[in-house]
Formats: structure tokens, C-alpha cells, sequence
């Protein structure tokens, strides 16, 4: 198999419509089929077609959505057929993985699961972790379509109680702020920039992200990192790891993987955010404070009281113990001394390290605390799903304008929203206007039904002008399409 | 206040706001809103309105306060209100009035309750040359700088309460007729509401009316003149413009061909109701020449003068304008937008809005046809198309516009609406010619000659014809009630309004179903196609969105 890129027309008479201002022949390989013809160069091509005024959509060849759903589906029965107890070692490690990378030592008994782990790694369900070039001893990969592994049964009834009066407002709102993470990952897509040497975002390229965002500040100032919005915005998605910077021209580009920790509601878009931010060995710990929020609902939890419900439900939630001698210890890899599993340990160890998590849930204003009680914000009650109103509707008009009201877009929407169509404005609503620029932009890794399909879901209606429209302008975007990483014999 | 889900109304820091069609409060929120606030567009489910410098002060001349408008909004916003809207509200409003123009002798004074405003303008040095000395608690005036110096304050935030009243003109007897070409007629309610709105009122007698095309401007014209009573001159946009004006005045009023004059380039009649042309009194004789017919403006005791397409006024003549500021005036129009960005000129010189109706309101009340457009996108041939990708990006846009395959797209349309009474618009003449030729269809352009436009126009509307082709001239002012179907086979650069405008041609009510086509043909995948969608984005903001068809 080899890689190599594939020039597509719309119709085969567009052959001659080319033929007829290049020579084709010295610049593509014989037909593949009747619309397609193989460009082994393609930069060559992209720039030929330049020069006649041709400029051909350029798309990565994706795996669509339907195959994604497909490909988890085909391992979840796969999972089914496991034995129970290499399954749970698949869920403990599914658990306390981050970024699809599991420490085998928080996730399994080496002694007792080896042989679980190791029909795991058969089945390609765990692979060695391997960074540049090295295999990571003591790390694994899992498979990327597994599906997600069941809840833990949590109870924290017991804990829950009235919210009291000492519980402080919260300062920070992390769904906005991840949403406007969404809209500064757009708009370097559209519109990259580059970090000077002094490590800031040059001013040049600042204002131009400020067009794209529709901030007039940001036009002005040029100064991306101190904008109260926008910075905070880029510091939140290199938090995230979703943006880097390419070392030899500085540029920032964004990872393809933001919609996979973007993708789904607010709620599951906040809970991956979470769990990238919270130290590694900690986040694990997280699903346990969401499903007490949850329970809690409106009131508050009963901090010593969670601690307890937890060690006694739970207690293997940071770090499933090894039995060794009949006992239960912590994990040990290095062989040293080893601790006892015990209650001490749990105070000591476990119960600090949640007190910890607490801590950062905090920070990122999830939860509120007072002493020996805590409290969802209304982030964090939204993260929990705790009484969520239904989003307000966006409209989408014949003059091609979405208009997007406040809470209308979860943080992935905003994502592909921003993608789409151009930020008019921002103020209480925001405003975008579709254009064929921008559809152009969305079509290189997207399809259109997929636009269609994000329309619909949060309009009351989308005008049937508006889909023609669009259609009407893939049609003529696709006309001439350069499509990258093809695979082929 | 928080989120009000039930409320239609979303009130933005940049004075923009939303209007939730589909709320069950929207029509009690539009009717408020028209006091104060500009409709800027109205798609479907969802309206923007602007407050404007303009539209409150428009809304004070009307009695409306700052707190009333506030509280309005407040009432119907869905969000909470920015806290900087209703202090702009209040900072603007208080504006109309500070700053009055009343009677002083022979004179005029310029007063203020608020001394540190009237300095303020003191100094402004365009305003401060139309000054005269101090008289009293203000700054005497000369009549004749009246409206130059009310237009210059407009345009630097100061709006004027002009209190010196008009002078009345000659006297008129006249009447409206209950019939007209043998049909009984009356106003209609909207149409006798945009009369009163300017006849009457504490600052009744200058202003414009706002109505879409094809909703009976000229008959709110005739009404208030009629209303009035008095000597009128009317400025039309051209001769066949001032031709619909004279047939409807004689036959909607009491009024003779002795009382009706023209004064254009055929006839200088000047008498109790005199129609002209922007084009006649603009006129120079050379470069650099005053025009030559401005006197008319003064030889006569005008009672009041018309401005019809007001958005259209062509600067020199609010020079003149200004010097009418003693004379009742009322400009009509289907947008108030221009081109120029003068609207605050007409403020301050014709004079407020007075009423304003949207397109889509008079759809509904059937007062105008319902309209359908739709953009049919025809391909080039193999050879056309070669011939496009080889040309050069300048030449792309004419070779797009003038596809010869448009011409078997209008066959099958004209076959498809066969006897229904059709034009054809088109901005090149050689397209057109040679269109006219291969269908048989009558062409006007502006090479023909006014008689014989007007024949060609009075057998259209008896039917005698049922297709007319039309050049630009078809773009306004001609009266066509009974087209029914459009089809635009070329378009310009232009202005978005030439587009709607051409719709206007057909947006009169008919019997039956009241409705109209209006077709734009464009080259699919070409320079016109790109350019066909931004003037269309005019029509679907006013809530006229295009279906797309391809041409088999």
C-alpha cells in the first residue's frame, strides 16, 4: 500500500475544460477512474491549477462518521466475548487511561491481571506505548474505537445535604470559557498565527485573528495573550494540549483531536476537559465528585461524609491493590517497601489526593467550597446533569446569517459553528454569515451533511434557500477536489 | 432580570435588536417598536431592528420619551438589557428639543434650555459662519439658512425642533373622487394612516412615508395634498414617472387638466399642481452653471412640495431643499436607505420618518402581491464554457450575463406562464435586441422615445400585450399594476436595490390568487452566479428568500 494524492472532477467533461489550459498528461498519472486521475505530485498540480485561476477544494481522505460507529460497535462485541476478569482489567485500565495511554501499575495487578493483560494485548485492545521510536515501559495504549466503559455504581446519598450559607459564588464559568476555546481554535484553522521568538502571538496575526473572531479590541490592540476572552481562551486550549507550535516556522496549528474532546453536549465536552487538566493520577477520581453533584442536585455534599462513602464503596479508585502474601498493598513497581492497603493508607494517601481534585475542580469552577461541604456551580450542575433546560433554539435565515443566542451551541456546535460560517458579531447574540469561503474551508475535512445536519438539529427550521444554497455552493466547491492520503496498492 | 423565554425581543449593546417572529408577543412588539426603531431586515424567524440616532429622534418629534422606550424594551426583552442602551437611549433623546429654531421678527432665533449645547454648536465652524448675532437667549438666524443650518446640525448629533411653522400656500379646492377609470376606490387603512401621520400632529407638515413598492405611494401623495388644500409642486424621477402622477391625480381628485401641469423638457405649464423631473431641475446649461430651472422652486406660492423616490434626491436639490424649509414637504419612498449615506439630510431638510410599513405586513393584509423568486441556473454550452475559462477575469461577468442559453430558459418560461402578463429585464442592450427580435416582444430602452413608451406601456396594462421586454428604465417608476411574472435575463453591478426594485414591477395585488413569479436567470458556476448572490441577500432580508431551479 503507499500514500499518494488523487485529483477528482465533478464530471468527466471537465477534463477537457482542463485539457484545454494544462497539460494534463505531464502533470497526472493515467485515470484511476472516469473522475479521477492520480497526482503523485501534487503540489505541482495545486500550483498549475493556480496559475489558470483553478483552485481545487484539498481534503484529507477521512474516515466518515458512519464507519467511527461502526468500528465501536464491531469491538464491543468483541469485549462481550471476553472473560470477566479480563474484562474488568480492561475497564480498570479504560478508567485510569488519559489520552488513550494507561500506567499499568495504577490499573492492574501485575501478578494477578498478567495474564489478562496479556490476552488484552493480543486482542489489540492494549499496545505497547510507543514515543518516538521507544517503547514506554509500563504504559499502553488502548485501542481508539473502544467503546466507553460502564459507570461505576456510586451511592452518595448519605452525603447529600442543604447547601449552607458560607458556600462563595463562583468566579470562573469554564463552559463559556471552553466555548470560546472553540471559537479561537477556529479561527487559527481559518487563520493561522505564529508565536514570536519572545513566545507572544505577533500583532500582525493578532488583529487578523481579532477579524475572525469579530472582536474590535483584539483588531486594535493586536495583543491576543493579555485579552481578558481571548487569551484565556488560547491558554485554555493549550491546557488542553490542542494547540503546538511548529518549531521551524512558529506557526500554531491546531490537533485534529479538539473534536474528540469537544464532540458530544456541553456536559461530556466539560468532563473531557476536566479529566485532561487534573493531574494524571488524580482524574480518575472525578467521575466519583460528578455523580455525587448529581445526587446532590440543587443541595450540597457532605465532604467527610463523601470521603467515607467513597473509601467504603470504592476504595480501589485511584489504585486497585496488589495482593501480595495474602495482603493487600499498594502498587509497587519498584519493589521497594511495600505499604499495606489499609484504612491508614486511605487516610493518608487516597483521601489527600481527592482533597486534591477538589481543589482543582475548584479552580475550574465546578464546584464550590466551604469547609467540610461542596456544591456544584451552574457549570458543574450542568457537567453533573442536573436540571438542564433545554437549549434556546439558533435561526437560521434566507439572507444566509445564523443567528446564535446565548447557551444556544454546546462547545463542540460552537467548534463546527465557527467553522462554517464567518463571526459577524458578538454581543448578546452572535451573529455568522454562511459564505462559500467558509463552507469551502468546512468541506476540506468535513462533508456537507454534516452542516446540514448541525442546522437542523438546533433551528427551528432552516429555510429551504439556505440548503440549496449550500448545496449549490458544494456543488461548485467539489467541482475540482485534490484529495490527500489516499491509500492505494 | 434573567432569561425571559417567552419574550420575542433580544436588546443588543450596539443598538441592534432581534425580533422572534414566531413568539406569540411578536405583533404587540412590532407595533411598539415602529415608534422608535428602524426595521432594518425581516427574514424569517427572526427581525432586526436598529435604534438610530434618527429613529429616536424621530420618536421624540412623535411625543415619544426616553423612559417609555425603555420601559418598552425591558417589557419585551428576552435577555437583560446592556446597561450602556438605555443610557444611550436617554442621551439621544434628550437631544430632540434641546436645540429649537423659533420665529423672531423677520428672523429666526436658534435657542436652548441647555447654554452649554448652544455653545457647543456655537463653535462648530460650519455652523458658526450661518450664525448671526446674539438675540435674546439664543443666536438670531436668516431665514434662508434655516435648513442648511438644521441639515449641518443633524450631521454633528444635534437635531433641531423647528418651531417657526410654514408659511401657507395658494389655496386649492380639490377633492378625491370615489371612482376612478370606473372603478369605485377609497383609501385603504394604512394608506389613510401614513396621511394623518404626516397632515397631523403638533409637527405635522414635513416628513417622509415609507411604503414598500406596489402599496399605493402616490395615492398617500395625492391624499395629503388633497388634505392640505393648498398650491403643490411634486418632483418625480423621470417623464414617464411624472406621466403616472398626472393620470392618477385626474383621476382620483376633482382636479382638471387645467389645474395639472407639467414642467419638464416638453412643457413649461406651470399652474395650481405642477409636476416636474429631478433630471429638469438639476439641469445645467453648462459646466459649472447654476441650474437653470431652480427658480421654480420660488415662482409659485407653494403650499407643499412633493419628493417622490426620495432616497433618490439628487444632492444638489437639497441645496435647494433647504432653502423650502417655510414650505410644507413630504417625501415618499420604499427605502429610506441611500446610496450616499445622506438619510440624515433628508431628516433635517424634508424631515422625519412619519410612517413606515414593512414589505412583509403588507404581503399578509394582501395589499401586495406574494411574491415567489426564483434563480433558475442555466449552464453554458461546452464551447461557452471554454470560451469563459479562457477569458479574462474582467470579461467573465459579461460572457456569464449574456449566455446564449438564457434564451431557450426564457422560451420555456414564457411558455410556462403563457398569457400571463410578463417583462422581461435586462441590462444589455444587444441581449435584449436580440431576444426582443427571436420572441417578437416589444423593447423599451431608454433610446425610445417618451410617446412612444407610454403607447407601449397603455397596451401592456389593456392587455393588448402580454410580454414587454425593458432595459433599465424598467427599474422604477413605471406602473405596471397587472405584471405578474418577472424575468430578469441580465442584472448590473449595481446597488442591491435594483433587484428590488425590478420585484417592485411586480408586487401590486392581482385578482385571483394575488400572487407573482420573479425569476432571475444566471450562469451556473460562473462570475455572475457569485455576484447574483449578494444582490439577493437585499431580498431575502426583506424576508424574500429565492428558490434555486436548474434549467433542464
Amino acid at each position: 500500500m503507499r500514500v499518494t494524492s488523487v485529483l477528482q472532477v465533478a464530471d468527466a467533461a471537465m477534463w477537457k475544460e482542463l485539457a484545454a489550459v494544462l497539460d494534463l498528461d505531464a502533470l497526472l498519472a493515467a485515470a484511476v477512474s472516469p473522475l479521477e486521475r492520480e497526482a503523485s505530485d501534487d503540489a505541482a498540480v495545486l500550483a498549475a491549477l493556480h496559475g489558470v485561476g483553478m483552485k481545487p477544494l484539498v481534503r484529507y481522505a477521512h474516515r466518515g462518521s458512519d464507519e467511527v460507529v461502526a468500528a465501536k460497535q464491531v469491538l464491543g462485541q468483541r469485549i462481550r466475548g471476553l472473560r470477566s476478569e479480563v474484562r474488568s482489567v480492561l475497564v480498570s485500565a479504560q478508567r485510569h487511561a488519559r489520552d488513550g495511554v494507561a500506567r499499568a501499575d495504577h490499573a492492574w495487578d501485575p501478578e494477578v491481571d498478567g495474564d489478562a493483560a496479556r490476552i488484552l494485548m493480543g486482542s489489540g485492545f492494549l499496545a505497547p506505548d510507543v514515543r518516538d521510536g521507544a517503547v514506554v515501559a509500563g504504559s499502553f495504549r488502548l485501542h481508539p474505537d473502544l467503546p466507553p466503559p460502564p459507570d461505576v455504581p456510586y451511592d452518595f446519598a448519605d452525603a447529600v445535604m442543604d447547601e449552607t450559607e458560607d458556600l462563595p459564588e463562583p468566579s470562573v464559568r469554564l463552559i463559556p470559557l471552553l466555548s470560546d476555546a472553540a471559537s479561537v481554535a477556529a479561527a487559527l484553522q481559518h487563520k493561522p498565527a505564529r508565536r514570536t521568538h519572545a513566545g507572544t502571538v505577533g500583532k500582525t496575526d493578532a488583529r487578523a485573528l481579532g477579524r475572525q473572531l469579530a472582536d474590535e479590541d483584539l483588531q486594535t490592540s493586536g495583543d491576543l495573550e493579555t485579552h481578558p476572552r481571548w487569551g484565556r481562551a488560547l491558554a485554555a486550549l493549550e491546557a488542553l494540549g490542542a494547540v503546538s507550535l511548529d518549531p521551524i516556522t512558529r506557526e500554531l496549528f491546531v490537533d485534529l483531536g479538539l473534536d474528540d474532546v469537544l464532540r458530544g453536549t456541553a456536559e461530556d465536552a466539560v468532563d473531557r476537559f476536566v479529566h485532561k487538566v487534573v493531574d494524571h493520577d488524580l482524574h480518575v477520581v472525578v467521575p466519583a465528585v460528578r455523580h455525587a453533584l448529581r445526587q446532590a442536585g440543587p443541595g450540597a455534599v457532605d465532604e467527610l461524609v463523601f470521603y467515607e462513602l467513597l473509601g467504603e464503596q470504592h476504595r480501589d479508585v485511584l489504585f486497585p491493590p496488589w495482593w501480595r502474601d495474602d495482603h493487600a498493598i499498594y502498587p509497587n513497581p519498584d519493589g521497594g517497601q511495600p505499604r499495606r492497603y489499609d484504612q491508614d493508607g486511605w487516610e493518608r494517601v487516597e483521601r489527600r489526593m481527592v482533597k486534591v481534585v477538589l481543589k482543582r475542580l475548584e479552580r475550574l469552577g465546578l464546584i464550590r467550597r466551604a469547609p467540610g461541604v461542596f456544591a456544584g456551580t451552574p457549570d458543574g450542575r450542568r457537567w453533573a446533569g442536573v436540571d438542564r433546560a433545554p437549549p434556546p433554539p439558533l435561526w437560521v435565515t434566507s439572507d444566509l446569517e445564523v443567528v446564535v443566542p446565548p447557551d444556544a451551541l454546546t462547545p463542540w456546535e460552537r467548534f463546527q459553528m465557527e467553522r462554517l460560517g464567518r463571526c459577524v458579531s458578538r454581543d448578546v447574540v452572535d451573529r455568522y454569515r454562511l459564505d462559500r469561503t467558509y463552507l469551502a474551508h468546512w468541506l476540506s475535512t468535513h462533508e456537507l451533511s454534516e452542516a446540514l445536519d448541525l442546522l437542523h438539529r438546533r433551528a427551528p427550521g432552516v429555510p429551504a434557500g439556505v440548503v440549496e444554497t449550500l448545496t449549490e455552493w458544494a456543488r461548485a466547491v467539489t467541482r475540482l477536489v485534490l484529495v490527500r492520503g489516499v491509500l492505494r496498492e | 432580570m434573567t432569561y425571559v423565554p417567552d419574550n420575542p425581543l433580544i436588546v443588543q449593546s450596539d443598538l441592534s435588536m432581534l425580533l422572534e417572529v414566531q413568539s406569540s408577543k411578536y405583533a404587540d412588539a412590532r407595533d411598539e417598536l415602529l415608534a422608535f426603531a428602524e426595521l432594518v431586515k425581516s427574514p424569517e424567524y427572526v427581525h432586526t431592528w436598529r435604534l438610530t440616532d434618527l429613529s429616536l429622534w424621530n420618536a421624540a418629534a412623535a411625543g415619544h420619551g426616553a423612559d417609555a422606550i425603555i420601559e418598552t424594551l425591558h417589557r419585551y426583552a428576552k435577555y437583560p438589557v446592556p446597561a450602556s442602551v438605555p443610557e444611550r437611549i436617554r442621551s439621544v433623546v434628550s437631544r430632540y428639543g434641546a436645540l429649537r429654531l423659533v420665529q423672531d421678527g423677520e428672523f429666526l432665533r436658534l435657542e436652548s434650555d441647555r447654554p452649554l449645547d448652544l455653545e457647543e454648536v456655537r463653535h462648530l465652524k460650519p455652523v458658526h459662519d450661518l450664525l448671526g448675532d446674539d438675540a435674546g437667549d439664543g443666536v438670531r438666524v436668516h431665514p434662508r439658512r434655516r435648513g442648511e443650518l438644521k441639515r449641518l446640525l443633524v450631521s454633528h448629533g444635534h437635531p433641531v425642533e423647528d418651531l417657526v411653522g410654514y408659511e401657507d400656500g395658494d389655496a386649492l379646492t380639490m377633492q378625491l373622487t370615489h371612482e376612478a377609470q370606473d372603478h369605485p376606490w377609497s383609501l385603504r387603512d394604512y394608506q389613510l394612516a401614513a396621511v394623518d401621520s404626516f397632515a397631523t400632529g403638533p409637527s405635522a407638515g414635513s416628513g417622509v412615508v415609507v411604503l414598500p413598492c406596489g402599496a399605493g405611494k402616490t395615492i398617500v401623495g395625492i391624499a395629503a395634498m388633497v388634505r392640505l388644500g393648498m398650491r403643490t409642486l411634486i418632483l418625480c424621477t423621470g417623464h414617464v414617472a411624472l406621466q403616472q402622477w398626472k393620470r392618477e391625480i385626474l383621476a382620483r381628485t376633482t382636479l382638471t387638466e387645467d389645474d395639472v401641469g407639467e414642467y419638464s423638457g416638453r412643457a413649461r405649464e406651470l399652474r395650481n399642481v405642477t409636476l416636474t423631473t429631478y433630471q429638469l431641475l438639476t439641469w445645467r446649461a453648462e459646466k459649472g452653471a447654476e441650474p437653470a430651472h431652480f427658480g421654480l422652486f420660488s415662482e409659485a406660492n407653494w403650499g407643499l412640495v412633493i419628493y417622490d423616490e426620495v432616497h433618490m434626491l439628487p444632492a444638489p436639490i437639497f441645496r435647494e431643499a433647504a432653502e423650502l424649509q417655510a414650505r410644507r414637504r413630504l417625501g415618499l419612498t420604499a427605502t429610506l436607505v441611500r446610496e450616499d449615506g445622506m438619510e440624515g439630510d433628508v431628516f433635517a431638510l424634508i424631515g422625519p420618518k412619519r410612517y413606515d410599513l414593512p414589505w412583509k405586513q403588507l404581503e399578509r393584509q394582501g395589499w401586495i402581491a406574494t411574491a415567489r423568486c426564483i434563480e433558475v441556473r442555466v449552464p453554458f454550452s461546452d464551447a461557452d464554457r471554454l470560451k469563459y475559462v479562457r477569458s479574462s477575469p474582467r470579461s467573465k461577468f459579461l460572457i456569464a450575463s449574456k449566455n446564449p442559453r438564457k434564451g431557450a430558459v426564457l422560451e420555456e418560461l414564457l411558455a410556462r406562464h403563457k398569457g400571463e402578463p410578463t417583462l422581461v429585464l435586462g441590462a444589455w442592450l444587444d441581449q435584449l435586441e436580440f431576444l426582443s427580435r427571436r420572441f417578437g416582444l416589444p423593447l423599451v430602452t431608454g433610446k425610445t422615445p417618451a410617446a412612444e413608451r407610454l403607447e407601449v406601456f397603455d397596451r401592456f396594462r389593456s392587455g393588448e400585450i402580454s410580454v414587454l421586454a425593458l432595459s433599465k428604465v424598467g427599474n422604477f417608476a413605471i406602473d405596471l399594476p397587472s405584471a405578474a411574472v418577472a424575468v430578469q435575463i441580465s442584472g448590473t453591478w449595481g446597488s442591491r436595490q435594483e433587484e428590488a426594485q425590478r420585484l417592485g414591477r411586480v408586487l401590486r395585488p392581482k385578482s385571483g390568487d394575488n400572487q407573482a413569479v420573479f425569476y432571475s436567470l444566471v450562469t451556473t458556476d460562473s462570475r455572475e452566479q457569485e455576484i447574483a448572490e449578494r444582490r439577493q441577500l437585499f431580498l431575502a432580508e426583506q424576508g424574500y428568500p429565492y428558490r434555486i431551479e436548474s434549467a433542464s
